[in-house]
């Protein structure tokens, strides 16, 4: 099957789609136009041009191309439900496997079957070959090589070995290499082939061409594994009486929960998201979302995110049926649950660590709210409000979302946040505040290094008696230099401080009665012009 | 009661049993030396006991008023940190916060040189205290945990703390409830009770400033006295260490600080 339906216009010029491969774009598939025009596949794009100038081509799209047979394979389905996919290769191009045994007579026949899936098929924009036969190789034999008028090939019942005996070798699913060397041997038929005794013919090839044979005979079984229905994990529970109490919706859901699990235990799937919505006699519906931070199958884990919120839930007539919906899944490996609850011996804390703590982070998040569970980030930045962060405590650091430039840094100073201790305090302030100072001479103490003999934050005063310093810290000059007319408001005034390049003097002080601060002072003022009203002076932290 | 010595073996199993119901720590496992002979001595198990509640208060003043007990927070998250170490595994703090308060102003860098490294601190910012105490309560039940620290700034129910020490029994984790200054010590199922507040520090010989000091009060201990010391806290060590008795800040009493002065001074005048 080649050329869905937006390339229905190219069906009648030469088409085709290509492929890099070892060095050389090559043609990986063409249209019948092109074929006939002497454009095989294999053929090099430059060759092909040359063949045929007015070429179309497309890349090929693995992905797409697989996408495209998924959704075959569920169109199919209402033939039978023993589907498979032949996956695409060199040896001709997809296909779909149907086992239509048992089938046919609810289509009216196998003749009648085999026009249905054509006339749909071409109704859809595909042109199909389709072969029919006892075995799957002949099938594939038949569709591949007796098809060439475009009728269905039909091989009746017994009869593989006098219908199919002409075929070239071509229609045995053979490697390439097997393939050339059968035709250096002169063997092009498989009438050649069945003549031929089968001892020397394992002893140069292998298994290879005797296996093939038997499966397109029929010697041999070969089994078709089928591609399982997916069904979405959803369930549901009616009730018989409206419900209105929360022990009862717990309950309920409970046995959701659990009938869930059990599915997603055989498909070794666990939990990302999940709806649970409940519908009232009213008509009126209400749906709680729940997000896991990491793949859960834990029914008690997923109730505990659940009841959180089923508290606040309004029953109003009553509830008539709760459904669950599992809209996100992800892979998990089976584990073993452990047995003892409430002991905590060393080994099991090894094998379980990890776990319990995202468990317990996705509970937090669940009633705290998204993005309120974080852990620290010691960012590469200079700059004190930027060495600082916040990442949601289950994510982990990326080094390549971070901006350019911290990035480099981080690739200069690898451990630029880590301090010399006590050099950074244990409270910033989010913003910088402006303090009050003292004026100089209130109360001088001569001997000490002192910038300032006090200041007033907050309504206090605090009278210094120690300091130390100045540590000064220059902005990021090259983010540029400070835009002149934008410095008007006390509000932009910091924003300015972090991107323009202000230069800030850190002290640490400490007061009479022994706390410690980190005061900053601007040595050069903003403004020039209004150098006088400016504050100088500010408080960026706490010591201990 | 270790001190009790000489007694009926009727007695000492009684003593146990009491010791069981009241879920404090027998084995040395389950105890946290500050590494200070004189607080560990004055505390009956010789150490911090793990696997229970410990309240620490700031002091009452200036900074408490706004909300800040910066000292208090160093000595909690040092404390963790030490636990931490000691468990050998990597295990996680979780701290539980109100945001938008005072509370949430905490310094990752600072955290870090106190040794609460960053995979190693989970924050939960609650939108109040309610949810604060229930994410408190949630950690406390985790055995992945292995202190959960909460920053409250009102006074709690006795009814709310005894519920997070039971929490804290059954889980087998320590929680540290913070709490900036607070005046009245009310009743408290918490095991012990510090309140922690920054001292002058002595000056050092040169200028600038010296080790940090703070008052250390064991306000209340079950089983124990009330204690108060002046600790010195050493930032390149993590570790405390008594203060030696304070001075006065005047020079005559440090003849070799007066020299240094007088050496920094003269070189800014030669500047």
């Amino acid at each position: 099957m080649s050329e869905p339906a937006p390339y229905a216009p190219w069906r009648k010029k030469p088409f085709a789609v290509i492929a890099a491969d070892a060095g050389a774009v090559r043609i990986a598939a063409a249209n019948s136009a092109a074929r006939a025009a002497g454009v095989d596949p294999g053929l090099s794009l430059t060759d092909a041009r040359a063949v045929v100038p007015t070429l179309k081509v497309v890349e090929a799209d693995p992905a797409a191309d697989r996408a495209c047979l998924d959704a075959m394979l569920a169109w199919a389905r209402r033939y039978t439900p023993w589907l498979a996919i032949e996956g695409l290769d060199e040896r001709g191009g997809a296909g779909l496997w149907l086992d239509i045994t048992g089938c046919a007579h609810l289509f009216g026949g196998e003749q009648a079957l085999l026009q249905d899936v054509k006339s749909r098929l071409n109704r859809l924009g595909f042109v199909c070959r389709l072969g029919l036969a006892d075995t799957p190789g002949a099938a594939w034999a038949a569709a591949r090589c007796l098809t060439s008028s475009g009728a269905p090939a039909c091989v009746p019942e017994g009869e593989q070995r006098t219908h199919l005996s002409m075929l070239p070798t071509t229609a045995l699913r053979l490697s390439p290499r097997t393939l050339e060397t059968l035709n250096r041997l002169g063997v092009r038929t498989l009438a050649d082939l069945l003549v031929l005794p089968r001892a020397p013919l394992t002893r140069r090839f292998g298994q290879e061409v005797c296996l093939r044979l038997d499966q397109l005979l029929g010697r041999v079984d070969e089994p078709l594994s089928p591609e399982m229905e997916r069904l979405p994990y959803v369930a549901r529970i009616n009730f018989a009486e409206p419900i209105g109490r929360t022990e009862d919706v717990e309950a309920a859901l409970r046995d959701l929960l659990d009938s869930l699990c059990v599915r997603l235990e055989k498909d070794r799937k666990g939990i990302r998201r999940l709806v649970f919505e409940v519908f009232r006699v009213d008509n009126t519906a209400d749906r709680i979302a729940m997000g896991t931070g990491q793949a859960v199958r834990r029914p008690e884990h997923l109730f505990r995110l659940f009841r959180e919120k089923i508290d606040g839930l309004d029953a109003g007539f009553g509830i008539e049926f709760l459904m669950l919906t599992v809209t996100a899944t992800d892979l998990m490996a089976s584990e073993q649950e452990r047995i003892s609850i409430g002991t905590k011996p060393e080994s099991e804390r090894a094998s379980q660590s990890g776990r319990d703590l995202a468990l317990l982070i996705d509970r937090l998040e669940a009633r705290l709210g998204s993005g309120r569970v974080v852990r620290p980030q010691i960012r590469a930045s200079h700059i004190p409000e930027r060495a600082a962060g916040f990442v949601p405590a289950l994510s982990r650091v990326n080094q390549a979302t971070l901006p350019g430039d911290v990035r480099e840094a981080a690739l200069l100073h690898s451990d630029f946040g880590r301090m010399r201790p006590g050099a950074r305090p244990i409270h910033l302030l989010p913003k910088p505040e402006s303090v009050d100072p003292m004026p100089v001479g209130a109360s001088a103490s001569p001997t000490q290094v002192m910038p300032l003999p006090g200041f007033s934050w907050r309504r206090q005063t605090y009278h210094l008696a120690a300091a130390e310093g100045p540590e000064r810290i220059a902005g990021s000059w090259w983010r540029g230099a400070l835009p002149p007319d934008r410095s008007k408001e006390q509000q932009s005034y910091f924003t300015l401080c972090e991107d323009g390049g202000a230069v800030r003097e850190y002290w640490r002080v400490e007061s009479e009665d022994g706390a410690r601060f980190w005061l900053f002072y601007l040595p050069f003022p903003l403004l020039q012009s209004r150098a006088d009203h400016q504050p100088r002076w500010f408080l960026h932290g706490l010591f201990a | 009661m270790h001190g009790v010595s000489g007694t009926s073996p009727k007695l000492e199993a009684l003593r146990e049993q009491i010791q069981k119901i009241e879920g404090l720590p027998r084995t040395s496992e389950d105890i946290l030396p500050f590494g200070l002979a004189d607080i560990d001595e004055a505390l009956p198990w010789g150490g911090l006991p793990l696997a229970c509640l410990h309240h620490v208060v700031g002091e009452d003043d200036a900074l408490g008023a706004c909300g800040f007990a910066p000292s208090a927070v160093t000595f909690v998250a040092a404390l963790t940190a030490r636990l931490k170490a000691r468990r050998k595994e990597c295990g996680t703090v979780l701290w539980c916060l109100p945001r938008y308060k005072a509370a949430d102003t905490l310094y990752g860098p600072a955290l870090n040189t106190l040794g609460l490294s960053e995979d190693a601190l989970v924050l939960a910012r609650a939108k109040d205290e309610t949810e604060a105490l229930w994410a408190m309560e949630e950690g406390l039940c985790c055995p992945d945990i292995d202190a959960v620290i909460g920053s409250l700034a009102s006074p709690l129910s006795l009814a709310a703390e005894r519920r997070l020490q039971l929490a804290a029994e059954r889980g087998g984790t320590t929680g540290f409830l913070l709490q900036p200054g607070l005046a009245a010590a009310s009743a408290s199922a918490a095991v012990t009770r510090w309140r922690v507040g920054a001292a002058p520090s002595a000056p050092p010989l040169w200028p600038g400033l010296g080790q940090t000091r703070w008052t250390l009060t064991l306000d209340r201990c079950r089983q124990g006295t009330p204690h108060s010391w002046t600790v010195e806290w050493c930032d390149e060590t993590c570790t405390f260490r008594l203060a030696a008795p304070l001075c006065d800040r005047s020079l005559d009493q440090f003849p070799g600080q007066a020299s240094a002065h007088e050496r920094t001074s003269a070189l800014r005048a030669v500047a």
